[in-house]
């Protein structure tokens, strides 16, 4: 059984959980609320959404936890707790989110072209990191979450490929499928950037 | 080809998942590929402009506040509701069990179904009717010794049925004469006549 100088281990913890010991999953919960939180804010963009989503993560994970069978680490249970929710929860508002993505598109194509051959660098600096923000909620669903787990969360593709089980190799391409549209749709204002430097 | 591939191996580098003797490909590569080049150093802006993507942060008040909630809305789950998925598997192993025990005993009871089956007619062929004629002639002995007879002259008809066929001579035989001369059939019944008189 796993110890850290912060109290008993995580696996002690689900063990106690498990038997219906509220206050260790509050504990499991306390460790790992902000990570989750902050996967799940960066895939939904929305401090509400993300709110319930981890309130619901964590939910299903107290009601199921007698399912989990340790195979895997909590916290890479828990994340996929937390993906598989907030991917159904992006795809039921799929259809809002197109409607809004094609007139944020159309706003998007009309700023680049005003921007590009604006003269204040200072407005572009603060335009690509809008875009890019912009850029990335746009990014296809399975892009978009490697992208976060593996450049907002600092995961290995090893570690983003178990919570999405899929295979490293996987996990690879779709970063640099993320990298090449990112890369594709920001291209006026890298190029202003680099202009500038 | 070549290119994209390249590209692929600068995504793989940001996240530290290039092994050393791609890296020293890639560096090779870009010193001479302008567009592999400058889509690298698109990358490194793109990066660094993650970097100062900031999400909107929460106060450390947010966290109290949402542990307590938490807290509440867990304690108040029944513990059946927690037992579900755990019962459900608990059945399903159970409904496994009882299943094969089921199959198990249909078959066992088949199987013994079958042998009795055989052995019943076995038994009312040959014992088993026998048995059942003397069960009803037991009573009447007069007709028990009528039967008794009866089956005795049925067993000696058939001993002697047996006996001609198995101890026929084959001079008795018709067939056997039929190809023979005059002259021959004297000189044979003559051999005979003199060796049944031996």
């Amino acid at each position: 059984m796993e110890k850290d100088m912060d109290g008993p281990g995580d696996d002690l913890l689900v063990k106690q959980a498990k038997e219906g010991d509220v206050e260790a999953f509050s504990e499991l919960a306390r460790r790992f609320q902000q990570r989750i939180h902050h996967a799940i804010l960066a895939l939904t963009g929305n401090l509400q959404d993300a709110d319930d989503l981890t309130q619901e993560t964590f939910m299903q994970a107290y009601t199921t936890l007698k399912s989990f069978k340790q195979q895997a680490s909590f916290f890479t249970w828990l994340y996929r707790i937390a993906v598989n929710l907030t991917l159904n929860f992006l795809k039921r508002k799929k259809k809002e989110k197109m409607k809004e993505a094609f007139s944020e598109n159309l706003s998007l194509e009309l700023n680049s072209e005003a921007s590009v051959h604006s003269p204040e660098q200072n407005s572009l600096k603060k335009e690509l990191s809008t875009k890019l923000k912009e850029a990335i909620d746009f990014l296809p669903l399975p892009y978009r979450v490697s992208f976060v787990l593996v450049v907002f969360q600092g995961m290995t593709h090893g570690e983003a490929a178990r919570i999405l089980r899929c295979s490293e190799n996987t996990v690879s391409w779709r970063m640099h499928k993320a990298r090449k549209i990112l890369q594709a749709k920001l291209k006026p204002y890298l190029k202003e950037g680099r202009d500038e430097t | 080809m070549r290119h994209k591939k390249i590209q692929k191996w600068l995504s793989d580098r940001k996240d530290g998942e290039l092994s050393e003797k791609r890296k020293k490909i890639l560096e090779m590569h870009l010193e001479r590929c302008v567009s592999c080049r400058s889509y690298g150093e698109d990358l490194e802006r793109i990066s660094e402009e993650t970097e100062r993507v900031k999400l909107p942060e929460v106060s450390s008040s947010y966290w109290e506040d949402f542990t307590h909630r938490l807290k509440a809305k867990i304690s108040s789950i029944p513990e059946e509701e927690r037992k579900g998925k755990e019962l459900l598997l608990r059945w399903r192993w159970a409904l496994a069990a009882a299943l094969s025990i089921f199959f198990v005993a249909l078959g066992l009871l088949l199987h013994n179904t079958q042998d009795k089956t055989f052995q019943e007619v076995y038994l009312s062929s040959f014992e088993g009717s026998l048995y059942e004629i003397y069960q009803h002639l037991g009573s009447d002995p007069e007709l028990e010794e009528a039967f008794n007879s009866i089956l005795l002259a049925s067993i000696a008809e058939n001993v002697e049925i047996d006996r001609m066929n198995t101890y026929l001579d084959f001079y008795e035989d018709r067939h056997f004469w039929e190809n023979f001369s005059e002259e021959e059939i004297d000189f044979l019944e003559a051999a005979i006549r003199k060796e049944e008189k031996l």
